[in-house]
């Protein structure tokens, strides 16, 4: 469900991706190998399944802008305190784009090709989206570190 | 931090967190499959997958041996004995000419060397000995001239059936009128020509005097081989070589079937063997069926089809220690001191203990691919043959009653104790065949045969293995699909 959760716009489109990915992993337990843990093999069918959301809601991808600040100095401690939920709401107030490249490349480990083909986008646009993101994301938590302060 | 710190972070963040879900969510998943599987359109179900599996291939197999049927009818470009047989066809109508006297055109199209004009009767004799030395040529000649003429027409000579009629009926007719007394003398026929047969069947029904006559009243010593050989030799006289490779039968047979079980523990005790032997017997059982079955080459034959099997057996249920209770009558005469005999009539029961038998007919019926290679020997009337292949078992039906694996008694059936397998079963063929041919499309055989099942006939639920062999004699009619009226012909 947190998979689900970090792709998905509200808990109501988690919710429907999860069940899809559920019914996809009944149907298709044959097709399992035993090559890998079980526990990856479904959370890639989640992800894919949460990626075929995004794609029906045609989610855009910004280029990045020559003119993007460098991002605000974080120090470790700001995220280590930060909650599993305030992080999770943080994630899910990046733009779609951001948020689909950060969960690929950060969260799940895919690399930038693998995410350009996943996404049928750009390999540089991927990086772009990512660095974006990243910002934005170190940015909402200096954000949020002041207003607890 | 750096940008590989930060994400690190991250993601040992999302390590640990649960989210909980709403409680009906696992009901709308477990739902979701059964749902999904109901709306599958009903040819997508398994109990009809294999059913139309078989008429589809079935219908594919039909239809491409009948685009082979009618391909192999057109003419063969390229073909120097097919331009040839063309060329004959353009004889005349022996009707239109039958009054001529003079310059009948059947140099042209009979003599193939450039014989003389007709109306010089010894070469006319001898432009139709060519012709049917190129017909048969098994037949030995008189006249040297024969030996040094090119012969264009090697074995056999083919000509459409209209057409050979008219070849046959202008030797007839012009050849006897205008080739002279002295060979009309010779080729008089005792059977004269009423009618030129149009089909095969008409062929076949003048049977050998009345096709000789048609040779007799050409040049004695040109008559064909045909008058040698047997009487059924000359059955066929339309026969194509090229046809008889290509020929493609339906066969509809009936097999009686006698069947024996092979019982094999995997882990139900000696007792329960013991017990399943007793209880359970074969009896007679049946196939029918019908088959595409197509020749390759003279003596291969393929075979597909489809064909129901149904083994009965009785199952006899022993139960000991059954009690019986009778009621009877009972008449009492009692004849006192005075000599006065009073007669009483009572009611009385007789209780027995025995055992008692309770007999059902259990029913296997399956519905089975037959796919069989064949190789005969033999001459046009009588062959014989052995054949080997497998059958499938696409679809298979039960009911009756058995033994469970505590020895109780249950019923089975497909639906509700699925003890028996169901699905796709595979077993070998293999045997003998005498093939009869009753005419030139109609062809009557039998097959005795063996089957042997390879796969088990019980599902795993039980804990032996079961496996049902047959023993049968298939009967059936072999029928040819191929019109050969309507294809190239030859004479043999």
């Amino acid at each position: 469900m947190t998979v689900c959760l970090r792709y998905a716009a509200d808990t109501m489109e988690a919710e429907d991706m999860l069940q899809e990915g559920f019914v996809r992993i009944f149907n298709n337990m044959h097709q399992f190998k035993f090559e890998g843990s079980f526990e990856g093999w479904m959370r890639r069918i989640v992800v894919n399944v949460a990626l075929k959301h995004l794609q029906k809601k045609r989610i855009q991808f910004s280029e990045i802008k020559d003119d993007v600040q460098q991002g605000p100095s974080i120090d470790s401690y700001a995220l280590t305190s930060l909650g599993e939920a305030d992080l999770m709401r943080l994630i899910n107030n990046l733009p779609d784009g951001y948020r689909t490249v950060f969960n690929l490349s950060v969260i799940e480990g895919y690399s930038h090709d693998e995410i350009a083909e996943m996404l049928n986008i750009q390999a540089s646009t991927s990086r772009s989206q990512l660095v974006k993101a990243r910002k934005l994301l170190q940015q909402q938590i200096v954000e949020l570190q002041k207003i607890a302060v | 931090m750096t940008d590989k710190e930060f994400d690190k972070l991250i993601r040992s963040k999302f390590n640990h967190i649960e989210t909980p879900v709403s409680p009906n969510l696992w009901n709308k998943i477990a739902a979701d499959p059964q749902k999904r599987r109901r709306l599958l359109p009903w040819w997508q179900t398994t109990a009809y997958l294999y059913p139309i599996a078989a008429v589809a291939i079935l219908a594919v197999v039909v239809a491409a041996f009948w685009l082979n049927g009618n391909l192999t009818a057109l003419p063969h470009k390229g073909d120097s004995t097919a331009q040839e047989t063309h060329e004959q066809t353009n004889l005349p109508n022996p009707s239109n000419n039958s009054n001529t006297s003079t310059h009948p055109p059947v140099q042209n199209e009979v003599n193939n060397n450039h014989t003389p004009h007709l109306e010089d009767s010894s070469n006319t004799s001898l432009t139709i000995q060519n012709n049917l030395n190129n017909i048969h040529p098994n037949t030995s000649t008189t006249s040297n001239s024969q030996k040094g003429t090119p012969n264009k027409s090697i074995g056999t000579l083919r000509i459409p059936t209209n057409k050979q009629a008219e070849l046959v009926e202008l030797t007839n007719d012009q050849l006897v009128t205008q080739a002279g007394v002295a060979s009309a003398q010779r080729i008089q026929s005792p059977h004269p020509i009423e009618a030129i047969p149009e089909t095969n069947n008409q062929w076949y029904a003048l049977g050998k005097e009345k096709i000789t006559s048609m040779y007799v009243q050409l040049p004695a010593h040109t008559l064909p081989s045909l008058l040698n050989e047997s009487n059924h030799s000359i059955r066929h006289p339309l026969a194509c070589p090229e046809n008889k490779h290509r020929n493609v039968f339906i066969d509809v047979f009936a097999s009686p079937n006698i069947a024996t079980q092979q019982v094999r523990s995997t882990g139900v005790s000696q007792a329960y063997l013991l017990l399943k032997d007793s209880t359970e017997r074969m009896k007679m059982g049946f196939t029918i069926g019908g088959r595409i079955t197509k020749s390759i080459g003279q003596n291969w034959f393929v075979s597909a089809g489809i064909q129901y099997t149904q083994n009965n057996q009785q199952f006899v249920q022993k139960t000991e220690n059954e009690r019986k209770t009778t009621v009877v009558l009972v008449t009492r005469s009692i004849t006192n001191e005075l000599g006065v005999t009073t007669t009483f009539l009572d009611t009385t029961t007789v209780t027995e203990i025995g055992y008692r038998t309770k007999t059902f007919i259990n029913q296997y019926k399956s519905i089975e691919i037959p796919i069989i290679a064949s190789y005969t020997i033999g001459n046009n009337d009588w062959q014989v043959g052995l054949h080997a292949g497998t059958v499938l078992g696409i679809s298979n039906t039960y009911h009756g009653y058995t033994y469970d694996n505590n020895r109780n008694l249950m019923s089975l059936n497909n639906s509700n104790n699925p003890v028996y397998r169901s699905q796709l079963q595979v077993g070998l063929v293999g045997g003998f065949g005498i093939y009869k041919k009753l005419n030139y499309q109609t062809t009557v055989f039998a097959e005795p045969h063996f089957r042997y099942a390879l796969t088990n006939h019980q599902s795993a639920t039980l804990h032996f293995n079961q496996k049902i062999q047959l023993t049968g004699i298939t009967a059936g009619i072999r029928l040819q699909l191929n019109n050969l009226s309507k294809s190239s012909i030859s004479l043999q």
